[in-house]
């Protein structure tokens, strides 16, 4: 362990990446879990100046704890501005949410995402919470940060439902259907960096966590991965990343696994 | 409604008929009407239809009563605290409650057009995805032109629940309304309905509301019946009053796993307390009330 390569967990890694994606003055919009530890770090960093909105109904949050819910106090300490969530999720039809971050059970080759049911609709073998925002910042944000447990059961062909719907079927079926936002940009798992091949809009992997092998990704993947011709290694987190989320999240309530 | 009525929690659950169609205020861990929910089911209310947007606790807890038959509802997950809401998961799973899915912009929105008197919203969501595809027991959408522009929109039917269940900071005696925070969709909801109960943690003086107007959420004309209740969104949060109890919600989720730690967690926190304060008293009484308090310059 050096003071360039400190040691960290595959959680970590996906959030500093997850961070990263934030750009300074952007207007990014936050979901549940893990994003709201990476926007939270972003704007601790290189992000200052990026206006943070959640769909509870709150814009440009500047918290000094990092939040369980979208709707935690935490997050109304220093924001500037108290709105509805029909002011704040329609910010995303106005055009005006550069970046949004999504998370659920499943996705697939063509990043659709299921946060809804696993199995038939009416009778699932596993009900999950259901789209919540994320179907309005899959349709409209534009650009989509996908964040996910690399699991073969998780990246299936297909998913069961399609709640947040990424390039539907690939090729043009995304602008097709109507869809105004991009569509997802990034899929950062514990294991790589994703991306969709511009045309195709199928998964390809563009970076590879450190010590992990493309034999291990293709094996916890439900289908065949594309592979960029310039494939690289993910970009470790540096050790101050590392001290201001573990400043952050006193408690492990995100880093659960230190 | 002028001159709004002040009930008991008792009184105004009772006012609330079984097969009732409500909504519920609240967001997260932040002001949701949990003491009313608890009332509910001590009453036994049944076939309770929801028109949800995201107070997933509190109508985790209803379903964990009981007390519903039919959810029309964006999201009922417990976040980055514990995941899933088990007693509404499980009654999905279980085929007990008929459910049907939407996005939260496409909730608010439907709850929004109600508000406005219109029949119907317009969003551009949805496309694409399985929210339009399964579709379980209303006419749930509908593609439109615009007349002006030709660009083609998605309609939702407009909501109009019969009671919402409004969790707020404070009122005056005649009802009006005041949240601090986000509002979430409490101003939709309250709006879209027929009837309105709000509960507040206390009573000010009208002139304290004079004071503050832009805190004003729901104008009392929009408030039927109103309840004065300290802590009564625990273990939710109220925003400048006190904050979520993390402990407690840990409890509540642990407990909906199996049907006989969920029974236990029932007969000790809703139908073993005598009234809110025994309530209060099960959940750590003074010291945790202490505990919560809001720091007032943090709000929580």
């Amino acid at each position: 362990m050096t003071s360039q390569t400190p040691f960290y967990t595959y959680d970590e890694i996906m959030l500093c990446v997850a961070s990263a994606q934030i750009l300074d003055r952007e207007v990014a919009l936050i979901g549940t879990g893990l994003p709201m530890l990476a926007a939270t770090l972003a704007k601790h960093t290189h992000a200052a100046n990026a206006v943070m909105i959640y769909e509870s109904g709150l814009i440009d949050t500047n918290p000094i704890e990092v939040p369980v819910s979208v709707a935690d106090p935490r997050i109304m300490f220093g924001t500037t501005t108290f709105a509805s969530l029909y002011s704040t999720l329609g910010l995303l039809q106005r055009g005006v949410i550069d970046v949004g971050f999504l998370g659920g059970a499943e996705v697939d080759q063509f990043g659709n995402m299921n946060a809804t049911a696993v199995g038939d609709y009416t009778h699932p073998t596993l009900r999950l919470p259901g789209s919540g925002g994320a179907n309005d910042i899959a349709s409209l944000a534009n650009r989509v940060i996908i964040l996910m447990k690399h699991e073969k059961r998780r990246f299936p062909i297909k998913v069961s439902y399609n709640t947040s719907p990424g390039f539907l079927n690939g090729g043009n079926s995304r602008k097709e259907a109507g869809l105004k936002g991009g569509g997802p940009s990034k899929l950062i798992s514990d294991l790589a960096v994703m991306d969709f091949e511009p045309g195709s809009h199928r998964m390809r992997v563009r970076s590879i966590h450190p010590g992990i092998t493309r034999e291990q990704i293709q094996d916890s993947t439900g289908f065949d991965l594309l592979w960029a011709e310039d494939l690289n290694v993910t970009t470790a987190p540096t050790k101050i990343q590392l001290e201001i989320i573990h400043q952050l999240d006193p408690k492990g309530i995100f880093l659960k696994n230190n | 409604m002028l001159n709004s009525r002040i009930l008991s929690l008792e009184e105004a659950a009772a006012s609330i008929p079984d097969k009732s169609v409500i909504t519920m205020g609240g967001f997260g861990v932040f002001l949701q009407p949990m003491a009313m929910v608890r009332e509910m089911i001590r009453q036994g209310k049944k076939d309770i239809s929801l028109l949800s947007v995201g107070e997933a606790y509190a109508g985790d807890l209803l379903i964990g009563g009981g007390c519903v038959k039919r959810i029309a509802l964006s999201s009922f997950g417990f976040e980055a605290v514990t995941g899933r809401a088990r007693n509404f998961c499980k009654a999905v799973e279980q085929g007990k409650v008929e459910v049907e899915d939407y996005s939260h912009f496409s909730m608010a929105s439907r709850l929004m057009a109600g508000a406005m008197g219109l029949p119907f919203a317009a969003v551009n969501s949805l496309r694409g995805s399985d929210l339009l595809e399964k579709i379980v027991y209303e006419k749930k959408f509908e593609k439109m032109k615009s007349p002006f522009s030709g660009e083609e929109v998605i309609l939702l039917p407009s909501a109009n629940p019969e009671i919402a269940i409004i969790q707020a900071q404070r009122a005056d005696s005649e009802g009006n309304i005041q949240v601090f925070g986000p509002t979430i969709s409490i101003e939709q909801q309250a709006k879209a309905s027929k009837r309105v109960i709000a509960i507040v943690e206390e009573i000010v003086p009208r002139s304290t509301i004079q004071s503050t107007p832009s805190a004003t959420l729901l104008p009392s004309l929009f408030v039927d019946t109103l309840v004065v209740l300290p802590y009564s969104a625990h273990p939710m949060s109220s925003y400048g009053y006190y904050d979520y109890d993390l402990e407690h919600i840990y409890t509540y989720t642990n407990a909906s796993k199996t049907p006989e730690t969920w029974k236990k967690y029932l007969d000790e926190y809703v139908y073993g307390p005598s009234d809110h304060f025994d309530y209060l008293k099960r959940i750590g009484g003074l010291r945790k009330i202490m505990k919560l308090r809001a720091d007032p310059l943090l709000g929580y």
